[in-house]
């Protein structure tokens, strides 16, 4: 078990520069590019499963709800209003972790792209980047379908949320490679139902999406200030009220950080799964 | 040294306790096609995949062209051509678009890859259906396919693991027909297999593998002029062996199952021994590198 654990150990070092690289490498892109030209024979599917679940949410919950709350709104600011940058995000956060859970996975094992990439000059991290980019270009459409849908029902409030867009391919990156993390280990897709469970959906909820973090009881404030959709939410509900503060760049920061970290931690247990 | 492709020296891996390769040594020369054999799980198919990065060595060095495996992986890389054994084509995309997609991972210049592209269709063949998807295509024209991918970047060398199983007479002749054709092109070539025929046909030189190391290396026909004498009679329905037939000079008999398996040089006495005995049947045949392969790992079933 010493063994494994040293294994481990010289893995993490050897990847941690290659990581660096593989964020701006003509081999991480090629990966992308194989992802999103796949993509295209699928686009008019993934583009109404992007569109169709934030139209339910801001078609229940936001006028459902919006009713019960009322004029005054949260602080002030109408329900709908407050909801949509939210839904926005969050489903930048599924498009991207469905892309690196299901959509890896099936290139991994039954598919075996990833053997197939592997033996070119393609190396683990390039391979583990490239795979969260393209999750991160299919969440950065979601952004803009949901923007366009929540602009013409007058939700936005500043021109600034056109900025929600690049936003979403950071939310995509940050996903995107924790998502891949659930991949690297899992033994089958069943295995994502305790990653959709157990981590995506208390993060969907406890986020402040739904409601300003700010309700919650202490202890449960400082969790939620660890999730990282909660930063997201921060910024996308920044960009389309207008409302800009100097937290915003730590919130990109942190996602960034996150998504970072996370593929390289991907590429790791890849590379242990994959070139033993 | 200038005439070594690939050299192999002293390869070990284990997998979790278990040790696959226990130190495998072999040189192929340029433009060679090296064979390598041997039953399931003797680390053939282990040897191929480190040789192509799927697979980290314990211990050993591999030079491919000269270029050191433990420094230079992506220059290896870049200069070798897979045709791995399970089919993985992506599905979803032509057949053109897979080796479109295939070229950008060797970052190959859009016009030379279009080119090649071209190339290597025609070369396999399949130029016509370079359009249709590949779940459409029959499991020879996948196999091909395999072939012209693994030949996008114009690779020094190519490593097949098992490239024609499953295929039917007809694609396996025009596969080996390619694979001649690369050779004469100059491409040093390593395949694994288990048929014995392909390997006498192709391989100027092949290694018997057996529980992680190499058992006999040499051209298939020294093998089978040194491990067997040059006829096999073989012998279904016999119960005992006859003494007339073991009695004779530079005769030896195998057993396996319920076939008997007489070797010599001098078939024609046993022929005279076996015409007395009836209810058999027998098939006298030269001997060749499926004897050889018997002899080396032994007949006994692999589970």
């Amino acid at each position: 078990m010493k063994k494994g654990w040293e294994h481990l150990r010289n893995d993490a070092l050897a990847l941690a520069i290659p990581s660096i690289f593989a964020l701006f490498s003509p081999f991480t892109f090629a990966v992308t590019y194989r992802n999103l030209r796949v993509w295209r024979t699928y686009l008019w599917a993934s583009l109404i499963g992007n569109l169709g679940e934030p139209l339910l949410y801001l078609a229940a919950i936001g006028f459902g709800i919006g009713a019960l709350v009322g004029e005054n709104g949260v602080y002030g600011i109408p329900y709908d209003v407050f909801l949509a940058p939210g839904i926005l995000v969050s489903t930048c956060m599924y498009t991207a972790t469905f892309e690196t859970t299901f959509g890896s996975f099936t290139r991994m094992k039954p598919q075996k792209t990833f053997d197939a990439i592997l033996v070119t000059p393609v190396n683990i991290a390039e391979l583990a980047t490239g795979e969260v980019y393209s999750s991160a270009m299919k969440s950065g459409l979601g952004a803009l379908i949901v923007l366009c849908v929540i602009s013409a029902f007058g939700l936005v409030k500043s021109p600034l949320a056109i900025l929600t867009i690049p936003l979403g391919f950071l939310v995509g990156y940050a996903f995107g490679a924790l998502g891949l993390v659930f991949t690297a280990i899992a033994p089958d897709y069943s295995f994502f139902n305790y990653f959709f469970t157990l981590v995506m959906a208390p993060m969907f909820l406890l986020s402040g999406i739904f409601f300003p973090v700010s309700v919650l009881p202490e202890w449960a404030q400082i969790l939620a200030h660890i999730l990282p959709l909660t930063h997201a939410v921060n910024i996308s509900r920044s960009l389309c009220l207008g409302t800009l503060s100097s937290d915003l760049l730590i919130h990109v920061f942190v996602l960034f950080l996150g998504g970072l970290l996370s593929t390289y931690v991907a590429s790791i247990l890849l590379l242990k799964r994959l070139i033993p | 040294m200038s005439d070594v492709a690939i050299s192999v020296q002293e390869l070990v891996k284990a997998y979790n306790g278990i040790q696959a390769l226990r130190g495998i040594s072999f040189e192929v020369y340029k433009g060679e096609c090296f064979g390598l054999l041997g039953p399931n799980g003797a680390g053939k198919t282990t040897t191929v995949k480190i040789l192509c990065g799927l697979v980290r060595k314990d211990n050993g060095k591999v030079y491919v062209d000269g270029y050191d495996l433990d420094k230079d992986i992506r220059r290896i890389k870049g200069i070798v051509g897979v045709v791995p054994q399970d089919d993985n084509l992506d599905p979803d995309l032509s057949a053109r678009a897979n080796l479109e997609t295939y070229a950008r991972y060797f970052c190959m210049d859009k016009e030379v890859a279009r080119k090649r592209i071209e190339e290597v269709l025609g070369f396999v063949g399949l130029q016509e259906h370079a359009n249709r998807l590949i779940n459409t295509l029959s499991g020879g024209m996948r196999r091909r396919l395999l072939l012209a991918r693994a030949l996008v970047n114009n690779p020094k060398v190519l490593l097949l693991d098992e490239p024609t199983a499953g295929l039917d007479p007809q694609s396996r002749l025009a596969f080996w027909e390619l694979l001649r054709g690369l050779e004469e092109q100059g491409v040093s070539i390593v395949i694994t297999t288990h048929s014995m025929d392909e390997a006498q046909r192709l391989c100027s030189r092949v290694a018997i593998v057996d529980h992680g190391e190499i058992k006999v290396l040499d051209n298939p026909f020294s093998l089978i002029q040194k491990f067997c004498p040059k006829e096999v009679i073989e012998v279904r329905g016999l119960k005992e062996i006859p003494k007339d037939i073991l009695q004779l000079d530079a005769v030896k008999v195998e057993k396996a199952h319920e076939t008997a398996f007489i070797y010599g040089s001098d078939m024609d006495k046993v022929l005279i021994a076996l015409s007395k005995i009836p209810e058999i049947s027998y098939l006298r045949r030269q001997t060749n590198l499926e004897d050889v392969f018997m002899k080396v790992t032994g007949r006994e079933l692999r589970e």
